[in-house]
């Protein structure tokens, strides 16, 4: 579904991605791990068009995103739905304006219409009542369920979500968790999920792929990267301060 | 071999490599300037047009600043007004007050001074909110749903500034030669009648329509130019407040430098 070949990004004399290799299989839901600055972000970036390579290319259902026209691309990120860190809500705009943005832009549905899909997602995430608020009345964890009912909002064939669980209590990152997986499976989408919270990785995950130093160094079912003898991923997994990873 | 950049400059040098790397800055800025202008007009030619989002920019750009042009204008009318009626005076030439007051508005002070106060309020403020917008990645999730952030974002701001700023200058230009008038007549004791004539008769409709050309040009680039600012806001609090004093001053830089170009144009 989505294949990352050979990619190399440096923001001046920083290298972040350096020959990064991943396919990602239709249907399945794929962690990415890896430590703060670590590059995730920056991956998942190139994965919808945000940020272009230095070198290598991503490619999405067979359409490489690197050479893409404007009009290309944004015809294939609407095969997308993002959750963003701080779910990037439109803080001008109330939730059903957020949730149904892609209806009234790409569909130009009406207005009652668009309400009526908009509290529809919002259900679908546990969030029923909320249509007329704006987003500075939501708490963190609401603001991410809402940021998620956008992203499902067009329907997409591929979810991406950055670091869904930072910043969120526990009980709220095991309400997140759960939704994520309640959507994979009424939903059937190819998921990229990136995070460094081993709790949620493992839940939600397929297969989970750790970068390291700008490369992906292990790829695996959660009891394959639970059980790896790879040094660096045995200490990450188990939040260890002692091992061979470099941290400043 | 190393590379060049990283060797120490030796001290004869340290001068010009400062020039050189202040001249790239430049240059890089205006090339990166030049670059969302280009896609700006490029993309706001194509449909949809926005027109509600136009609207809404004109309103925050245009309206909303009027009553400081309003205030501005007025008392510099009156300002010209008593001193050029003392320096006149000297060689007695106190009957063409008015005709100084009208000129130097229409061709100079009403654009200029509309230019200014717009880049220091509307230019702060498109900053500050499209800088927001990035920081807090509001400008990649437009970009994710498909959506250019250029067209909805920086196209109508653009429009707006175009359309907004010569409506505010002839509203600069009537309120700037209205207050001379008060000053001249009411204060100066001058004939109503001279007065008014003086004004007209040496006013131009190029003078007026020079002004507004200044205008139009003033307006694209303060728009330009704060959401320029604004869209490549990094870091957090600090690097919205970095853009915002950045679009103000490189605004109102621009509004200056370009004003004496575009004078030696349009009087050439």
């Amino acid at each position: 579904m989505i294949e990352v070949h050979d990619l190399y990004k440096s923001f001046g004399a920083k290298a972040v991605l350096r020959g990064v290799e991943l396919a990602i299989e239709p249907g399945e839901t794929m962690v990415i791990i890896g430590g703060s600055g670590s590059g995730k972000s920056v991956l998942i970036k190139h994965m919808i068009g945000l940020l272009a390579p230095d070198k290598g290319n991503v490619t999405v259902g067979g359409e490489d995103l690197t050479d893409a026209r404007d009009d290309d691309l944004n015809r294939i990120r609407r095969r997308f739905g993002m959750l963003f860190q701080g779910a990037a809500l439109f803080d001008s705009m109330p939730v059903w304006q957020n949730v149904g943005f892609a209806l009234i832009e790409h569909l130009h549905m009406p207005r009652a219409q668009v309400r009526d899909a908009a509290q529809e997602k919002l259900e679908m995430v546990g969030m029923p009542d909320v249509l007329d608020l704006m987003p500075a009345e939501l708490s963190g964890g609401m603001r991410k369920r809402v940021g998620l009912a956008r992203a499902i909002a067009m329907d997409p064939e591929i979810l991406l979500y950055d670091e869904p669980t930072t910043g969120l209590d526990p009980i709220m990152a095991d309400v997140i968790n759960r939704l994520i997986r309640t959507l994979q499976e009424r939903l059937k989408v190819t998921s990229v999920v990136i995070t460094h919270d081993m709790v949620s990785a493992y839940h939600i995950a397929d297969r989970l792929a750790m970068l390291y130093q700008g490369r992906i160094i292990e790829i695996g079912t959660p009891h394959e990267i639970r059980t790896s003898e790879n040094g660096v991923v045995h200490q990450f997994v188990t939040g260890s301060s002692e091992g061979p990873v470099e941290f400043r | 071999m190393p590379d060049p950049a990283a060797l120490p400059t030796p001290a004869l040098l340290r001068v010009p490599a400062a020039v050189g790397r202040v001249a790239l800055d430049v240059l890089t800025e205006v090339g990166a300037v030049g670059r969302y202008l280009w896609q700006s007009v490029r993309e706001g030619l194509r449909p949809p047009y926005r027109v509600r989002n136009i609207l809404r920019q004109m309103e925050m750009l245009g309206v909303n600043s009027m009553p400081v042009v309003l205030i501005t204008a007025i008392f510099t009318g009156m300002v010209l007004a008593l001193q050029t009626h003392t320096g006149f005076k000297r060689f007695n030439a106190e009957s063409l007050v008015g005709t100084v007051v009208a000129l130097s508005m229409t061709r100079e002070l009403g654009p200029v001074l509309t230019g200014l106060i717009t880049a220091g309020r509307a230019g702060a403020s498109i900053a500050a909110e499209l800088g927001t917008m990035r920081v807090t990645e509001q400008i990649d999730a437009l970009a994710t749903m498909g959506v250019s952030p250029v067209k909805y974002l920086m196209v109508p701001r653009i429009i707006a500034g175009l359309i907004m700023l010569p409506i505010l200058t002839i509203f600069a230009d009537v309120v700037g030669i209205t207050g001379g008038y008060f000053v001249g007549v009411e204060v100066l004791g001058a004939n109503p009648t001279v007065y008014l004539k003086r004004t007209f008769d040496y006013l131009d409709a190029e003078d007026i329509v020079g002004g507004l050309i200044k205008a139009a040009v003033f307006g694209t680039l303060i728009a330009l130019i704060s959401s320029y600012k604004g869209f490549t806001a990094e870091g957090g609090a600090e690097g919205v407040g970095r853009a915002t004093t950045g679009a103000v001053v490189l605004s109102s830089m621009a509004v200056l430098i370009s004003n004496y170009f575009l004078t030696s144009l349009i009087t050439g």
